[in-house]
């Protein structure tokens, strides 16, 4: 295990080196320079603020300078935002996303799984076609649909503060709502059909055959199977959840990392962009190991076995 | 109550060969499904309304009547009309092609590749899978708008150049050429979700009996991925594809906001939910028809590919 | 996973029980004097020479004051602000400013000439690349030093005649000098604080760093109404009044929270919520639903501002006059505007906004399509044909392309032509394209600096930076530099006239409408006067609750 987990952590480096080297030189790439603005800035002034940020030294000088921010963890002052470094930025940012990505975490498990299960063992009846439907609706309204609903509701029932992060103790319910709708949908549909899959296992007809009762078919027998496929979205999905959503933080009025993530990218503002990159890298590696751990928890095989 | 002989590997392997019969089976069982069979009507009847309809009388889609602007529907405007005074109806299906094209190239291309590079990675596994799975990561991580961002500044141009695409594009948006871009672009990251799902199932069932099975009889490797292990998990394949859809058409509204995908004055019914949406409080017949359009779309599509993978399941008629 | 689930209904319910009957969040602001104000996105920075967007200059303008400032109801009249008095010569190139006894910083050090002369050096030099310091160019020898031409400030037009007198000398004639130093560039900074953080081991001059912690809560000092209390990046900015302000008297609100809301549908529902009392713009659908539903939160005030299409007069046809008039003659703006924009913008037929009493533009253009299909057919392309395919470039936003689509089919059914494309960009790329002048034709707005014509007539001419379109006329330049020495107001409204009468014919520029400030303003706020640069100074304005 200790072994596994290094040769993992030393991939993972890997990957962020990959994924920062490759961010770096695709910013030099966009046509664009981040002090430009809607009144043009004279050539002279335009020249002196490249000077400023070192950006008219040669590209390998400037990636080396980034790579050695990069491997002293501490990304240096960001363009846009004239007042912070790009670790503040962040360390502002993410417990306000990692917060609302938590709770719609949550409630889409909460909402996914049980309707994923219900529907795939009441498979093509109306409780099934009626949950599947339900998690379709929650597929077709983006959340650039079901956040400004839920948000113009709240503007009517006066229960919740419609948007804004001035009382973060109510107001992480309606984003982590919306998106736990959303997400719920997808999990809803991957345990069921995971379910379905597994529920025909030969090993699942043996378990039956054995007289062993139908809740302990399904939650004892089928259900980690069937979450298999699940696992394989929940890795990516999670750190998309919890790295932030611009259209959430847009629609709410959220300050968390997403907006950071657009906002680089949209002023080509290079040391906060390799921040928020690495940020989303390490979040991924993250979830995506995890998920392996669980696939490997999950495998039917030894259950099988001892079933046969 | 299934019979315990009938379950043995070599049995299984032998249904899964018979290729043609067990098309024409599933196309049987599919012909039975009421649900399936309804939502295959009513999908093709969305595709032929989006590509014959605007043949039969409805408004130009980008011709603007400012005077009648932000309509209810009405005579005028079946679907009412939305901020220039533009028919709904028509910008529905007129963008109901680029959707539908759009949604349906990517997600082919993203199955394709998502599904074999999965399904390696999970077969062969070992030093290969690390590799091909940390590769993921990567293209994982990289910003995709930045990506969209340089490849729409530099080769937006070059192809808006090319005279042939301009000639087809009077003809049908569908040759605008940013949409090629756009094929591209999105290709480029909904694979990559399909690929971990198939691969995280691929590992559960290559460790079963029926594998080993293949292998003992001699099979070779590209055999028994695409006949034999590819076959069992068609249903979150299917399932996934369908989620892949929807997923694709929005991300496509996201683009076009970024100047890649779908041009003004045209329309796509992602871009037409997201403005919908912007207006929903003030004007909300904008917001309900391309939504209705979409999810009937979704919802046909979905449950078609349910029937669909009840009809493949091998396993489910004798249950 | 459950606890918490029924733990967050349970969170719900309560909620829902105790916020039936609970005050908004705007009437408990109002209540504690906070002015809670919608304000764009989110701020650049907080110092003075660094930033140039409206809503940034909004902040400051609590914090900072200058010279002279923003009169309350009239944005062509001056208060004074640092200086009680000033006077000019009889040219208007040198102009004195007697400072009052009592302008202090928010610690207490008085404020002094000395102090403007340190920001000015700083806001000018090269080093310090500040994006706005052009606004200086008035002083003599400002444009030299700032391009590195000249190297000691001394000979830059400004010195200290003594510790209460600052003198200003300018390079040309200008008798609006003192609306110019209202601009958030013209403000002071406190030197002492400017140095310590910006001390470095790189060598350079504490002035003129970039990124300091100087702006932060804590360390920030500044000489306006109000202090900054807190800065929490894409949350808030909270300025609290300033003890030692020589008018604090007079300050009513306790605070004021400047939100970043740069989404305006988000924004306008956080107004319906009753999160903020002002928002910074409003969605053109919404418009007419508060007309109807809710008109007394609707503020539709003039704006000195032109909205126009750029023409890059390298490219055919656009290098042709006949087509630009065309072009321009085709566009029905009084449809653009009732129908389109929705705010009560005024449709332009010329490219200066009208100031009262002090400009009337000349009104050339017309919606003539008649004439337009004319001269089209005069320039070479009778119906549209043959012309050429030429792209509309706009930035990615909702209203730029409903204007956009507009006129592209406007063109199309009036004129016949086809070939014109419309080309969204996003906003940096759309700058470079802009900027580098990559376009055929392109959307572009500017908005007043100080009220005078020039602030908009200054880019037009030979050279400068934001004139971007290949237009250059010797006549034209000569107009403006002969305005300036003008013996009188009349005189100088004349040359400017003829001035804009060249451009109005030549039209590198094709205008769309003049600017309205749409926003929604609660009935909560006094003191809220429609003002045509939209610079309402904080100090005199109060929250009552009705």
């Amino acid at each position: 295990m200790a072994r596994f987990i290094i040769s993992r952590f030393l991939q993972a480096i890997l990957v962020l080196f990959s994924v920062l080297t490759i961010t770096f030189f695709l910013t030099r790439l966009a046509p664009g320079n981040p002090f430009q603005e809607d009144k043009a800035i004279p050539k002279h002034i335009l020249a002196k603020m490249d000077a400023y940020w070192g950006r008219d030294q040669p590209v390998m000088v400037q990636y080396g300078k980034q790579m050695w921010n990069f491997a002293t963890l501490n990304f240096g002052p960001s363009f846009g935002n004239k007042g912070f470094t790009v670790n503040e930025v962040i360390s502002m940012a993410f417990p306000v996303s990692f917060m609302i990505g938590l709770s719609g975490l949550l409630f889409a498990l909460a909402i996914g799984i049980p309707i994923g299960i219900l529907s795939a063992v009441k498979r093509n009846t109306g409780v099934d076609y009626s949950l599947m439907s339900f998690a379709l609706v929650g597929i077709c309204l983006p959340t650039f649909v079901i956040g400004p609903l839920l948000s113009i509701a709240m503007i009517k029932l006066g229960w919740l503060p419609a948007l804004g992060w001035e009382t973060p103790w109510v107001n992480w319910i309606l984003p982590g709502l919306t998106l736990g709708l959303f997400y719920g949908a997808y999990f809803a549909r991957l345990t069921r059909a995971g379910m379905l899959e597994t529920l025909s296992q030969d090993y699942i007809r043996t378990a039956r055959s054995k007289g062993v009762s139908e809740t302990r078919v399904v939650l004892g027998h089928a259900l980690k199977g069937g979450l298999v496929p699940v696992v394989g979205f929940v890795g990516p999905a999670v750190a998309a959840l919890i790295g932030g959503s611009f259209v959430m933080e847009s629609v709410f009025q959220l300050p968390g990392l997403g907006t950071h993530f657009i906002r680089a990218v949209t002023n080509r503002d290079t040391p906060l962009l390799l921040g928020c990159v690495a940020t989303f890298g390490v979040l991924i590696l993250i979830t995506n190991f995890l998920s392996d751990i669980l696939l490997a928890w999950l495998n039917p095989r030894h259950q099988s076995a001892s079933d046969a | 109550m299934p019979n315990p002989a009938m379950d043995t590997p070599t049995t299984r392997l032998e249904e899964i060969e018979q290729g043609t019969s067990l098309g024409k089976d599933a196309w049987l069982r599919l012909k039975k499904n009421k649900l399936a069979m309804a939502s295959l009507f009513i999908f093709v009847f969305i595709v032929l309304l989006c590509f014959i309809g605007p043949f039969f009388g409805v408004q130009h889609p980008t011709t603007t009547h400012l005077d009648a602007k932000s309509q209810p529907p009405s005579k005028d405007f079946l679907l009412g009309s939305e901020h220039l005074g533009r028919d709904i109806l028509s910008r529905i299906l007129y963008g109901g092609q680029v959707s539908l094209i759009v949604g349906f190239i990517a997600t082919f291309v993203s199955l394709i590749i998502g599904v074999s590079y999965g399904a390696v990675a999970g077969y062969i596994g070992g030093r290969t899978d690390v590799i091909m799975m940390r590769i993921v990561d990567v293209l994982y991580a990289l910003p995709f708008m930045l990506i969209v961002i340089i490849l729409t500044a530099s080769f937006s141009e070059a192809l808006q150049d090319i005279e042939f695409l301009h000639a087809m594009k009077e003809k049908s948006i569908v040759f605008e050429p940013d949409l090629l871009l756009l094929f591209f672009a999105i290709g480029f990251v909904e694979w990559l979700t399909m690929a971990r799902i198939v691969r995280s199932q691929i590992i559960t069932l290559k460790k079963q009996e029926f594998v080993d099975a293949a292998v003992s009889l001699g099979l070779s490797h590209k055999r028994i991925i695409f006949r034999h292990l590819i076959p069992n998990v068609f249903g979150s394949i299917i399932v996934y594809t369908t989620l892949t859809v929807p997923s694709v058409m929005r991300l496509e509204a996201v683009l076009s906001f970024l100047g890649l995908g779908v041009k003004p004055p045209n329309s796509s019914w992602g871009s037409l939910i997201k403005e919908g949406a912007d207006r929903m409080y003030s004007d909300p017949w904008l917001l309900v028809f391309p939504a209705l359009f979409f999810s009937l779309t979704i919802f046909s599509l979905n449950f078609l590919g349910d029937g669909l993978r009840d009809a493949l399941d091998p396993k489910t008629s004798k249950d | 996973m459950m606890p918490r689930i029924k733990a967050g209904l349970l969170l719900v319910i309560t909620l829902a029980l105790v916020s039936c009957g609970r005050e908004s969040r705007v009437d408990w602001a109002t209540r504690n004097k906070i002015l809670m104000v919608g304000n764009g996105s989110e701020p650049k920075a907080l110092d003075p020479h660094l930033v140039s967007s409206v809503g940034d200059s909004n902040i400051l303008r609590a914090l900072f004051e200058g010279l002279v400032t923003y009169h309350p109801t009239d944005d062509s009249k001056n208060a004074p602000g640092v200086a009680e008095r000033w006077e000019s010569n009889d040219d208007y190139t040198v102009w004195t400013f007697y400072f009052r006894d009592d302008a202090k910083w928010s610690n207490g050090d008085p404020v002094t000439p000395e102090d403007f002369l340190y920001a000015y050096e700083r806001i000018l030099s090269p080093d310090m690349a500040s994006p706005y310091a052009s606004m200086l160019y008035f002083l003599k020898n400002a444009k030299a030093f700032n391009e590195e031409k000249l190297s000691d400030f001394s000979q830059v037009g400004v010195k200290a005649l003594d510790n209460r007198t600052l003198q200003c000398t300018l390079r040309q004639p200008t008798a609006f000098f003192p609306q110019v130093v209202k601009h958030g560039t013209w403000y002071p900074v406190h030197p002492p604080t400017i140095e310590k953080f910006g001390q470095n081991d790189a060598g350079l001059k504490p002035m003129t760093m970039q990124f300091t912690l100087w702006q932060r809560p804590g360390n920030h000092v500044s000489n306006g109404a109000f202090q900054l209390k807190s800065w929490q990046i894409n949350k808030s900015v909270v300025v609290e009044p300033n003890p030692y302000y020589w008018d604090a008297d007079i300050v009513k609100l306790k605070e004021i929270r400047f939100f970043p809301l740069p989404n305006e549908f988000t924004e306008e529902r956080a107004y319906r919520d009753g999160q903020v009392h002002y928002t910074y713009t409003m969605p053109p659908n919404m418009i007419d639903w508060y007309r109807k539903n809710d008109p007394k939160h609707l503020r539709l005030d003039p704006y000195a501002g032109v909205y126009y299409y750029k023409c890059n007069l390298n490219v055919p046809p656009l290098d042709n006059v006949k087509v630009r008039q065309a072009l321009a003659y085709a566009i029905d703006r009084k449809k653009i505007v009732e129908n389109v924009t929705l705010g009560g913008q005024a449709p332009t037929y010329a490219f200066v906004p009208p100031i009262e009493g002090l400009y009337a533009s000349p009104q050339l253009v017309k919606y003539d399509p008649d004439k337009a299909r004319q001269l089209l057919a005069e320039a070479g392309y009778p119906g549209g044909k043959g012309f050429p395919r030429i792209d509309l470039l706009f930035n990615t936003q909702d209203t730029h392309r409903a204007i956009a689509e507009t006129i592209q089919d406007m063109w199309k059914k009036e004129l016949g032509i086809t070939g014109i494309g419309l080309l969204n960009q996003e906003w940096k790329v759309y700058l470079s394209t802009l900027h580098d002048m990559r376009y055929e034709m392109a959307r572009h707005a500017w908005i007043g600096d100080y009220v005078d014509p020039t602030t908009f007539l200054d880019m037009l001419r030979t050279g400068d930076s934001n004139n971007e379109t290949g237009w250059s006329s010797p006549e034209y330049d000569q107009l403006l530099s002969d305005a300036a020495l003008a013996p009188t107001a009349e005189a100088r409204q004349k040359i400017l006239q003829e001035a804009e009468t060249i451009v109005m014919t030549e039209l590198p520029f094709i205008p769309i409408y003049w600017y309205t400030r749409t926003t929604l303003v609660h009935p909560h706020i006094q003191n809220w006067e429609p003002l045509l640069l939209d610079n309402h100074p904080y100090k005199h304005v109060d929250l009552l609750a009705d």
